[in-house]
């Protein structure tokens, strides 16, 4: 090897061939995910219009769409979205502030997660439902107890996953920093916070998931409005078709917020999908 | 005994990085578990611009002497000198490259190699000019956008060269580098290496469990023994000053010195059939 300016040669491009099966592979993946919700409509639409089932229990999808539609112009759904994406944001931003923010507290200092991990898998266990007269008592019934209740239940594995992602940081990438001279600031910033990351990310989704099953459930036992108390109220005035809409439009909800936070998830977390 | 490289310090003078009579003890775990002694009275001195390779059978402890070498570890006794002065934890005159790379997969390579200036609170600016550069120095210009991710294995141990260089260290202390690599990668990065430490005159200590890479790269090779490490047989390669040297003839040079380190490294290996006639 003779010695130039530049000692080491510079590699070949890491110009991969265009992914074009890969990405093929991915679309119709996508165009089955959506043919087989079709299906699944179809079928329902079809068990209904043939009277397989009781039609009063099960009103076919078309029936259902025109009641959501009635529901819309009369602007009650609204209404009802607002005030439940009301409590449920609120009741998750509340989870996502104080679960990652003493979750990073936690996990940066080993004591403090050894004398909390175990209180905290008690209070875990919980349930929010359980929790609701307790809320009842401090707060008094109406929007605080409903966000209380959103807040407990997706608070946990926010926490939970936050603490995870902290002690997981490979010890390689620690040692590394250490020989750097770094500050235990730093350290923080710069080695523990960006490795926990997507540990946290997933515990972020879950959270987001959870506040959208506790929030029908406060809404049920505590509200005179929202989704979950369209849907209950439906069945008891005999609104069916109103109650399957209410039940969608929840499904939909979920699908919106888990695709939204997925999203969020690969932009902060780019780097991983190079792998 | 060989004449100190082109450049390099008289031996007269302070070593680069001394070790002075280390020892490493750890705590037993359990209650039975007895103390375990991973290195015991080691002292090394390596001048400037010596490329010095430390060897031994697995469990001798070398690690953990790079480990209290670089201020990772500190010794249960002894001290470790930096031109004759003691240290106490890690500081920029040394940096250590890992065998697993050890880069921040979420940082580009230009951030990886930006890591140990950012940590100095150097200016933005100033620190990508002087990643770019060291990036040029390993070749690796082209990716300085790409995560560790996309790169191979050779590549990212590049771009920890690239890191440990660009603080301008006096000392490098290498574990295992080329372990983890194909046998091709691996003898281009020995070849990639040797040339760099002739250009760059920078001290080397540099952790192997191969012979062959050992006497290939090495001004000097130590032996480590085990149960307790410590220095066991020690050798000077000598080389011509200045000139790029060709690794696969210096291996064919040394080849009794190579045949030497074989007998000595099995002498003192973990077998325990082997551990009997081992000195006192």
């Amino acid at each position: 090897m003779t010695q130039h300016d530049t000692l080491l040669a510079e590699p070949a491009d890491l110009d991969r061939p265009p992914a074009t099966a890969a990405r093929r592979r991915v679309a119709l993946g996508r165009w089955q995910g959506v043919a087989a919700v079709a299906a699944f409509l179809l079928l329902w639409q079809l068990v209904s219009e043939l009277q397989l089932v009781d039609t009063f229990s099960l009103p076919p999808f078309t029936t259902v769409v025109a009641a959501t539609y009635d529901l819309a112009k009369t602007g009650l759904l609204w209404s009802d979205i607002g005030i439940s994406l009301l409590r449920a944001g609120c009741g998750f931003a509340l989870a996502l502030v104080v679960g990652i923010g003493v979750g990073l507290a936690i996990g940066w200092s080993r004591s403090a997660s050894r004398w909390l991990s175990a209180p905290m898998e008690f209070f875990r266990q919980m349930p929010p439902l359980a929790m609701y007269p307790v809320f009842l008592l401090f707060l008094g019934l109406g929007l605080k107890s409903q966000i209380a209740m959103v807040f407990w239940g997706s608070v946990w594995p926010i926490l939970l996953n936050t603490i995870n992602g902290c002690q997981q940081v490979d010890d390689t990438l620690t040692k590394a920093a250490r020989s750097y001279g770094v500050s235990r600031w730093q350290m923080f910033t710069k080695v523990v916070l960006p490795s926990a990351i997507p540990v946290i990310s997933t515990g972020v989704r879950l959270g987001g998931t959870y506040a959208l099953l506790v929030l029908v459930g406060a809404e049920m036992i505590g509200a005179q409005n929202g989704i979950g108390f369209l849907i209950l109220n439906s069945q008891d005035t005999l609104e069916v078709p109103n109650m399957y809409s209410g039940i969608l439009i929840l499904a939909c909800l979920g699908l919106i917020l888990n695709f939204l936070l997925l999203r969020l998830e690969r932009r902060i977390t780019r780097w991983r999908l190079h792998a | 005994m060989s004449e100190p490289a082109a450049g390099a310090a008289p031996a007269n003078t302070v070593p680069k990085l001394g070790i002075d009579r280390v020892c490493r003890t750890f705590a037993g775990v359990g209650k039975q578990g007895s103390a375990t002694v991973a290195l015991h009275n080691v002292s090394l001195d390596v001048r400037a611009g010596e490329l010095v390779s430390i060897i031994g059978p697995s469990g001798c402890g070398k690690s953990t002497l790079l480990e209290i070498a670089g201020g990772l570890q500190e010794p249960t006794s002894g001290r470790v000198l930096v031109d004759g002065k003691a240290t106490s934890g890690p500081g920029p005159e040394r940096a250590i490259i890992f065998q697993s790379y050890a880069l921040f997969p979420w940082r580009s390579v230009l951030r990886n190699v930006a890591f140990p200036l950012e940590v100095g609170k150097v200016p933005k600016a100033e620190r990508e000019a002087r990643a770019a550069e060291a990036l040029r120095l390993v070749g690796l210009t082209k990716f300085q956008s790409h995560y560790p991710a996309q790169l191979s294995g050779g590549m990212r141990q590049r771009v920890a060269i690239a890191r440990a260089f660009v603080r301008d260290p006096d000392i490098l202390l290498m574990d295992e580098p080329f372990g983890a690599l194909d046998a091709i990668t691996r003898e281009l990065l020995q070849e990639q290496l040797s040339a760099l430490h002739l250009q760059q005159r920078k001290t080397v200590v540099f952790v192997t469990h191969s012979v062959s890479e050992a006497v290939r790269l090495s001004d000097r090779i130590v032996v480590l023994g085990i149960q307790p490490g410590r220095v066991v047989g020690s050798f000077t390669l000598p080389r011509d000053p200045g000139q790029v040297a060709d690794l696969p003839q210096r291996e064919r040079e040394f080849s009794d010195i190579r045949d030497e380190l074989w007998n000595l490294l099995l002498r003192h290996g973990n077998s325990p059939a082997l551990h009997v006639k081992q000195p006192g």
